[in-house]
């Protein structure tokens, strides 16, 4: 004979039984708005990847906490790309036929991003990158769907391009990783440098992986430069800084780059923290007292603080948010017609300035946050900004994107 | 002119981490006839052994006791897996030991993961002899690389000119079986061979890793320089290999000078030169492992 023997687990299961009966008894007045997140979870850019979909899922539980929009909750369902062009395109089909997300987020490659705007563009759903740098996203590849939070590596190489220039000097000599993204750079700041007047003094491009730059900083030295540029990253960025501060050249010149995350710095060993950077977004930020109100809140939740890509995820679920509470639908056309021109409140903005998506290639003006690595009295506290300068000034004119949003019909 | 000097001179640091390889791998050779393609391997161990202990011990305690630490590994890995294949095709210790290198390699990879870690030296090292002159990458940590490669070389040289041990190993790279007959114990000498040869990649390996970072596939890169060295200076010529590592060194130092991609292949270059007009290198010998 079977005899039920009442134990602690036993009520306790009982309890959360009838817990979830009376939860989903409880039937939801409407149906949630669904938002799917493609980005990488695993690979060199997890963390990456993780800290934009914690930054998302922040703003959605903001968003529901103020009753949603248009009366309905939102829903954030997030997969993994492992950086993988196909795998990311598969598995954003697989949110919107599955799931039935009717907006997507997502990637911190370039190339992945690019592929899923394109794919979005056939489900004519609306896109907003949180990640890829590539110029081309809002620029010759630009589509009417999608949207960018981060900047172009255009942006970034004017806006800390002046203060360069202007602080330290013009003559400048650049080390850049021998492939696509390295080509890229080096150009975008040789424009640059030339439109300021100045000049590259002499550029290698080294092999990736390599880890003895002792022979191209030998040239790079006699060459005597006012700045130092170096794109490389991941091994190759600890090596080549490491070895910098052994040489002593920081001493002799600036030692500068383009994009720079927070995640990165914090991996590199303490003697290799140096140099001159642009960020996208810093959790210190004195006079915007907004900021201090989100840092607190972000630290609270996750015990660590929020990065640029925290910001990436957050800004682009509430521009989301705002952009359908102006449509007042939930049309995609609709959508990405209110998300032009769109800004953002100080409160989603998180930073001093106009922030806004510019109408003509939808790349979102936001301030470009240039300043140089030292450690601060908080242990997370590793950047000095120096200057924050506008979106409107580092990014090209309109008319210079390459960029043409063509509707539907 | 000058800066060509100046990159010559700076070659001569990354020729003295191939000099200590060639040199081990020679030494193995000789006594073994056995191509060691594991020694990037052992490289990679002593490096990650001399991380532990400098976070134990500090820096120098490390440079002194983690290549005595890969010898021990080696004589425990020639006794076990390398003695039973001397009297056997050469073909299959040369698969045995490039399994080993994969061994080794994946091992450091799980235990430390893929990615590289910080290696720290002393402050006191890091900074150059005579900053702010043509001579700034002259470190005192690179001088030291280069102190201790020409130190050891040396060592190696007087054991092998002036000792009885050294007639011995002398002996056997160059007849094994008439050596043997005379009643020496010619396993012994292997294993002291291994050993030794063991000690240089592990000296290499942590002094590698001071200057150019820690990573499981720093090995790799650093062997085939080393195998190019072995050729350049003769096979079976130990001085000549040693020589050869500092030549390469050199070599790649010049030429990145003009592309930072050429000093890869600039090594090749070289050894095709020297072949063309020595086939068997700079000091070959006739009839070596021929």
């Amino acid at each position: 004979m079977l005899r039920y023997r009442l134990t602690r687990r036993g009520v306790l299961k009982l309890g959360f039984g009838s817990a979830v009966l009376a939860l989903s008894g409880q039937a939801q007045p409407r149906e949630t708005i669904r938002v799917g997140y493609v980005g990488p979870f695993s690979g060199v850019y997890a963390a990456l990847g993780r800290n934009e979909l914690e930054g998302a899922r922040m703003a959605v539980d903001d968003v529901n906490v103020q009753g949603g929009v248009l009366g309905r909750r939102l829903e954030l369902l997030a997969e993994d790309s492992a950086t993988k062009t196909d795998v990311g395109v598969q598995k954003l089909r697989k949110l919107v036929e599955r799931d039935r997300i009717q907006f997507s987020l997502g990637e911190v490659s370039s190339g992945v991003s690019l592929a899923l705007s394109q794919t979005a563009a056939e489900y004519k759903m609306v896109h907003i990158v949180t990640g890829g740098h590539a110029d081309d996203i809002t620029g010759k590849s630009c589509r009417w769907n999608t949207f960018r939070i981060p900047t172009s590596a255009t942006m970034e190489a004017n806006a800390i391009g002046r203060l360069l220039a202007e602080r330290f000097g013009k003559n400048w000599y650049i080390i850049t990783p021998d492939y696509a993204y390295g080509w890229s750079l080096q150009e975008s700041f040789t424009q640059v440098v030339e439109r300021l007047g100045g000049r590259v003094l002499g550029a290698d491009r080294v092999p990736l992986g390599t880890s003895d730059y002792s022979a191209v900083l030998l040239k790079a030295a006699r060459a005597k430069p006012d700045v130092l540029l170096t794109f490389q990253a991941g091994d190759d960025s600890v090596a080549i800084l490491k070895q910098i501060v052994q040489f002593g050249l920081d001493k002799q010149m600036a030692i500068a780059g383009g994009l720079q995350e927070w995640e990165n710095i914090v991996a590199l060993p303490k003697e290799a923290r140096i140099g001159w950077w642009t960020f996208e977004w810093y959790w210190i930020q004195p006079n915007v007292p907004e900021v201090k109100a989100f840092v607190d809140r972000y630290r609270r939740r996750y015990r660590k603080v929020p990065t640029a890509r925290s910001w990436f995820g957050y800004a682009a679920i509430w521009s989301l948010a705002l952009a359908i509470r102006k449509a007042n639908s939930l049309d995609a056309v609709k959508v990405a017609q209110a998300l032009e021109g769109l800004e953002l409140p100080r409160s989603v903005a998180l930073q001093p300035g106009r922030v806004y998506y510019r109408k003509e290639d939808h790349q979102l003006m936001t301030g470009v946050f240039v300043g140089y690595v030292r450690q601060g009295q908080d242990p997370d506290d590793l950047f000095e900004v120096v200057r924050v300068v506008p979106g409107e000034e580092a990014a090209p004119p309109p008319g210079k994107t390459g960029c043409r949003i063509v509707y539907p019909s | 002119m000058e800066l060509l000097l100046l990159q010559l001179l700076n070659g001569l640091v990354s020729g003295a981490f191939y000099a200590l390889l060639a040199l081990g791998l020679a030494l193995i050779l000789s006594l073994t006839r056995i191509i060691n393609l594991a020694h990037g391997g052992f490289l990679v161990v002593g490096a990650y052994l001399g991380y532990v202990l400098s976070g134990l011990w500090g820096f120098y305690w490390a440079l002194l006791l983690a290549p005595l630490g890969l010898a021990l590994l080696a004589v425990a890995l020639e006794a076990t897996l390398l003695r039973p294949l001397y009297r056997r095709d050469p073909l299959e210790s040369l698969l045995l030991t490039f399994g080993l290198a994969l061994v080794l390699e994946e091992v450091i990879r799980l235990v430390f993961g893929p990615v590289g870690v910080p290696f720290r030296i002393p402050e006191a090292l890091g900074s150059p002899l005579f900053p702010g002159t043509p001579f700034f990458f002259l470190t005192r940590y690179r001088v030291l690389v280069i102190a201790l490669a020409l130190l050891a070389g040396l060592l190696v040289f007087l054991l092998l000119r002036y000792t009885r041990l050294g007639l011995y190993l002398r002996a056997g790279a160059q007849d094994r079986e008439i050596l043997s007959a005379l009643g020496t114990d010619v396993g012994r000498l292997s294993t002291l061979a291994f050993a030794l040869g063991a000690y240089l990649a592990g000296l290499a390996g942590v002094l590698a890793a001071g200057q150019l970072g820690l990573s499981p596939a720093m090995g790799t890169s650093l062997l085939m320089p080393s195998f190019v060295a072995l050729i350049l200076g003769g096979v079976g010529s130990l001085g000549g290999s040693y020589l050869g590592g500092l030549l390469v060194g050199m070599a790649s130092g010049l030429a990145g000078q003009f592309a930072a991609a050429a000093s890869e292949f600039a090594v090749y270059v070289i050894l095709a030169l020297v072949l063309l007009v020595r086939p068997r290198g700079l000091f070959g010998k006739e009839g070596f492992f021929e």
